[in-house]
């Protein structure tokens, strides 16, 4: 195993901790808002790491761009779905 | 020949949008203000931008387009259903700070999140926040609300005009709302109201 090979999949495992402690958010946190903090938050910095990752082992420009705008378009359809969620359960709330 | 001038105008004027009105389905009345040629200018862009996210994620592979090329007619129909935004100056070195800014709060964000979700002692106490914004409508208020959402502790819940209502995970998180208004000033080359940075 290379450097790079260790530094990948140390990333990538890195990552799955936050997908973790997302999933671990969504099952302990109280109400709806609380485990939108951990989803949204999480899951999405877990994203950024895994792709990280997979952008070292690929070693390959056009393969980073890519995953770059996969994790950009996940994170503002997180961030804005996690809104919307929220905004939907307050109404209802009230 | 004045009076027939103005004649003239006033019968363009009242005949030129009547077609529009009896023959056409009824429209979002946002797309029916819009001049055309900001209407077109619209739709190559949105096409452009869309056909090269859709090239990007599979290059050279012909096929896709079988489901790309209605994706991108649909995403471009929805691009022009929805209200245009008023014209943005974006500033280049603004996003570079932003971006940089952005990226050091997510990850603090979800290591804070992460810690509190694997802390079995830890007991969450939410509450609401409703905190007034003084960034305009438009790109910089939806971008406020998106950055609050990722930033440790706080969430969007709700927007009404300038009233956001914000979830914090812990009353202690309360972001610093003036510091993040004036980052995005910064990044749509907007007045600063507060000189301190």
């Amino acid at each position: 195993m290379s450097v790079q090979d260790i530094m990948g999949v140390g990333i990538m495992v890195l990552g799955t901790v936050f997908f973790l402690a997302g999933t671990v958010g969504i099952l302990r946190f109280p109400d709806a808002f609380s485990r939108l903090h951990a989803v949204t938050k999480a899951d999405n910095l877990g994203l950024a790491l895994i792709a990280l990752g997979t952008s070292i082992l690929a070693a390959d420009g056009f393969t980073a761009a890519k995953l770059f705008l996969i994790w950009i378009l996940i994170a503002v359809s997180g961030a804005i779905g996690g809104h919307l969620i929220a905004r939907h359960a307050l109404r209802d709330k009230s | 020949m004045a009076q027939k001038d103005k004649t003239e105008f006033s019968d363009i004027a009242q005949s030129a949008p009547a077609p529009d009105l009896l023959n056409e389905k009824p429209a979002l009345p946002i797309v029916v203000a819009q001049p055309r040629r900001t209407q077109l200018r619209r739709i190559v862009f949105a096409v452009i931008v869309l056909a090269a996210m859709w090239w990007m994620l599979n290059p050279g592979d012909l096929f896709s387009w079988i489901i790309g090329g209605p994706t991108v007619a649909l995403a471009v129909a929805a691009v022009l259903v929805l209200p245009a935004s008023a014209p943005q100056h974006v500033s280049l070195s603004g996003l570079v700070r932003f971006a940089f800014y952005f990226l050091t709060q997510t990850v603090l964000g979800a290591i804070d999140v992460a810690l509190r979700a694997f802390n079995p002692w830890h007991i969450l106490q939410p509450v609401f926040v409703t905190r007034e914004t003084s960034l305009p409508d438009g790109p910089p208020r939806w971008i406020l609300c998106n950055a609050l959402t990722l930033l440790p502790g706080s969430l969007t819940a709700d927007i009404k005009g300038a009233s956001l209502t914000i979830h914090l995970i812990d009353p202690d998180l309360e972001p610093d709302l003036p510091e993040l208004e004036n980052r995005i000033r910064d990044l749509f080359s907007l007045t600063t109201l507060d000189p301190s940075p």
